[in-house]
């Protein structure tokens, strides 16, 4: 090989890691901008079954968990001051309730609203197996505590979950399946769009809004 | 002749009912100090000289603090400071002269905050939830507000040449200030994006627009009429005065895009331009800057929405004055006219405690409040300047049992001769403070913030309190009915007064009357 063989290989080796790179920046870029959907089933410990759809959307620092059955939707907001504020709207009432953001400085765990998981239980798992690439990698994650197993499918560079299975005895007590999902996607601006003009009254102010028939449920 | 005989008489028949009395008196009851500080507060009243004219007055009022509010916080106020509690007073309640007020809205037996401010600004009652106008105005309608608007005491002060200023806990546009400056058929529409197309159709102006726009309104509605504006308006609700639009946010944001205004206007930017050597502040170091003797006018936005409570001031991003310094700086800058001043002064947050279900924070806030009301003592002359101190409204708020003297006011009910609490018939403790209604039970701990407990559904009934403890700033009290915010109460508030004009207080009165008394004291109607 000689020394132009050699820098051609180089650029082509160094062309493909740039270019895997900007695939995960792409895909780090696309996943701020998220509608998922799940399907959660839940068995009790009467062994009663239920199933529950929930709507993921992200957009930036702002995050809805909605479940499809429920009128009330969560809507999280991580502000400039690294605070989490909680609004609650209502969809069918096109209302939103605005509560005080939290006080205390970074004490409250985003990653739960942001990935419905908490990266620190993340980094205890351990690692199965590895595959695909860039927006496509998948994770097989496991955690084994005293009484309960967790099985994760994991999209790291989306930041979502694909699936997640939680056993106690080997009975499957909660089982999540990513049902469909859209990167970059005009469904989550859309939504956020929708809930600013939506009527929003602040929490402290219910109070002086008994007339309203909305406030009295 | 017959008038020495009558001096004689009657100087020898006090002389002697004299005697007679303190000869009959026994002398475990003449000689208790109770007897004693009694009798010293009647010989005051004896020696009370009333003037009728003023040319300062100042109108606080403490939103929900009704009779029982300043009963618990009095004596909260006193176990703070190592006492039983139950002797002492809150500041205003050593004033001379007091009244009862009849509180009812025209359509309303429980009222609100708008339309029992409209009564004490305007003269007259009106109904639930509309601000500045007469009961004629259908709530919500627009087009129902013109020919209906009133004229308010802080109005015709300012017509009147004096200095004027509105100061709130709450947001500065909320039913309580708002109802010194706004006319408006709801209280709601604090900025455009609040109200109905209908109200935008017709040109009804939102609040906070009114505000800014105060000086130009009164003078257009008088032709002739010449003010300079509002010289002090501070308290919390910066989100109704900047667009809707995050590039606006202040350094103080809460919110992901603080400003709520959909007309793109920054009303703030409107006021500076207007008043151009008025300071507008945002948050304590501002605060502490404004240079009181050298400033024309103030506007201090220090929160997007409603200020903090008082305990949970530290918490706040930027910092925020408390209504003691807000209260004292108002009167530093209003008192450099020489024609005197009309201020209104809200605390705000003794209400939303309430709503709450937290009787912690409705107290803490009430001594607060008391605190501010020292300060416009200290700070101004007693011979001429009036101040009044009254609630709004009341709050299903109750103190019962029968705990011993001194019994945390904020803890269980433990009876005279015990040192456990009293059990009630299911077995269970229960707590002197509670409310009739109302989101219920939290247990909170330290939190000292009320308004957590908005984001968990109620819990209403009788819970067990055995290990828990209820003088923590996060306990709020057992409620019996399950709604989604506790209620007003429509029973009467009190109403003191010192200063000249205080004497009109006597009575039981209808709300309105405060209006008169202003009005009588201030001379505002005289021209």
């Amino acid at each position: 090989m000689n020394i132009n063989q050699y820098l051609a290989l180089l650029f082509c080796w160094l062309f493909m890691l740039n270019a895997k790179a900007d695939d995960a920046n792409s895909c780090q870029l696309e996943q701020q901008h998220v509608f998922a959907q799940y399907d959660i089933n839940d068995v009790t410990k009467q062994g009663n079954k239920t199933l529950q759809q929930l709507n993921l959307y992200r957009l930036d620092n702002q995050v809805i968990h909605q479940y499809e059955h429920n009128n009330i939707g969560l809507w999280w907001t991580k502000t400039s001051h690294n605070r989490l504020m909680l609004n609650r709207f209502f969809d069918h009432e096109k209302r939103v309730i605005e509560y005080q953001a939290d006080e205390i400085t970074g004490s409250f765990d985003w990653h739960t609203k942001y990935q419905l998981i908490n990266e620190e239980f993340l980094t205890k798992m351990k690692l199965v197996k590895s595959t695909g690439e860039a927006c496509n990698t998948e994770q097989v994650l496991t955690y084994q505590s005293a009484e309960t197993t967790y099985q994760l499918v994991w999209l790291p560079n989306l930041k979502l979950i694909k699936s997640l299975k939680v056993s106690q005895a080997e009975q499957i007590i909660s089982q999540w399946s990513l049902v469909k999902y859209s990167l970059a996607s005009d469904k989550a601006k859309e939504k956020f769009t929708q809930l600013l003009d939506y009527k929003s009254t602040d929490y402290a102010d219910i109070g002086d809004n008994e007339n309203d028939t909305f406030y009295r449920r | 002749m017959n008038s020495l005989w009558v001096s004689v008489s009657a100087i020898s028949t006090i002389l002697f009912s004299s005697v007679a009395t303190s000869n009959v008196l026994p002398t475990v009851q003449k000689e208790s100090q109770w007897f004693i500080n009694d009798e010293q507060a009647i010989q005051q009243k004896v020696k009370q000289k009333n003037k009728h004219k003023a040319k300062n007055v100042i109108l606080f009022v403490g939103d929900g603090m009704g009779v029982s509010t300043l009963t618990a916080a009095r004596i909260l106020q006193g176990q703070n400071n190592g006492k039983s509690g139950e002797e002492g007073y809150l500041s205003f309640e050593v004033f001379p002269h007091t009244a009862q007020v009849k509180t009812y809205n025209v359509d309303a037996q429980t009222p609100d905050s708008a339309g029992t401010m409209t009564a004490m600004m305007s003269g007259i009652k009106t109904d639930i939830g509309v601000l500045g106008v007469s009961e004629k105005v259908q709530r919500g309608d627009c087009s129902s507000v013109k020919g209906n608007e009133v004229i308010t005491a802080l109005e015709l002060a300012e017509i009147k040449g004096l200095s004027t200023g509105i100061v709130s806990t709450a947001r500065i546009t909320h039913a309580t200030p708002a109802a010194a400056y706004a006319k408006s058929a709801d209280r709601n529409w604090e900025d455009i994006s609040d109200m109905s197309d209908e109200a935008i159709a017709n040109a009804c102006e939102d609040i906070a627009s009114q505000l800014v726009n105060f000086e130009g309104n009164l003078e257009a509605r008088f032709p002739g009429v010449d003010v300079n504006g509002i010289e002090v308006a501070m308290g919390g609700g910066r989100r109704h005065f900047l667009p809707k639009d995050e590039s606006f946010n202040s350094t103080d944001a809460a919110s992901g895009v603080e400003g709520d205004r959909t007309d793109g206007r920054d009303l703030t930017a409107e006021w500076q331009a207007k008043y151009p050597t008025g300071q507008y502040v945002i948050d304590q170091a501002g605060f502490d800057a404004l240079d009181a003797s050298q400033t024309s006018h103030v506007l201090g936005l220090f929160n997007e929405s409603h200020m903090q409570y008082e305990v949970d001031r530290h918490n706040d991003i930027a910092g925020e004055p408390s209504l003691t310094q807000l209260t004292s700086k108002a009167i530093d800058v209003l008192d450099n006219n020489d024609k005197g001043f009309m201020l209104v002064v809200e605390s705000g947050r003794i209400d939303h405690g309430h709503h709450a279900g937290s009787a912690f924070n409705a107290l803490t806030d009430t001594i607060e409040f008391s605190k501010a009301i020292q300060a416009a003592v200290d700070n101004t002359n007693p011979e001429e300047t009036l101040i009044l101190v009254t609630a709004d409204h009341s709050h299903v708020f109750t103190i019962a049992g029968y705990p011993k003297r001194g019994n945390p006011i904020l803890g269980k009910v433990v009876g005279v001769g015990e040192s456990e609490p009293s059990l009630a018939s299911d077995g269970m403790p229960y707590t002197t403070l509670g409310y009739t209604n109302g989101r219920g039970f939290r247990d909170l701990a330290t939190e000292t913030n009320a308004d957590k407990s908005y984001d968990t559904d109620p819990v209403v009934g009788r819970q067990d309190l055995t290990l828990i403890d209820t003088n923590q700033p996060g306990f709020h009290q057992e409620a019996k009915i399950p709604t989604s915010s506790e209620t007003h109460a429509g029973e009467d508030v009190a109403l003191h007064a010192i200063g000249p004009g205080a004497h009109f207080s006597q009575g039981v009165i209808e709300q309105s009357v405060i209006f008169h008394i202003i009005n009588e004291s201030l001379g505002l109607m005289a021209k």
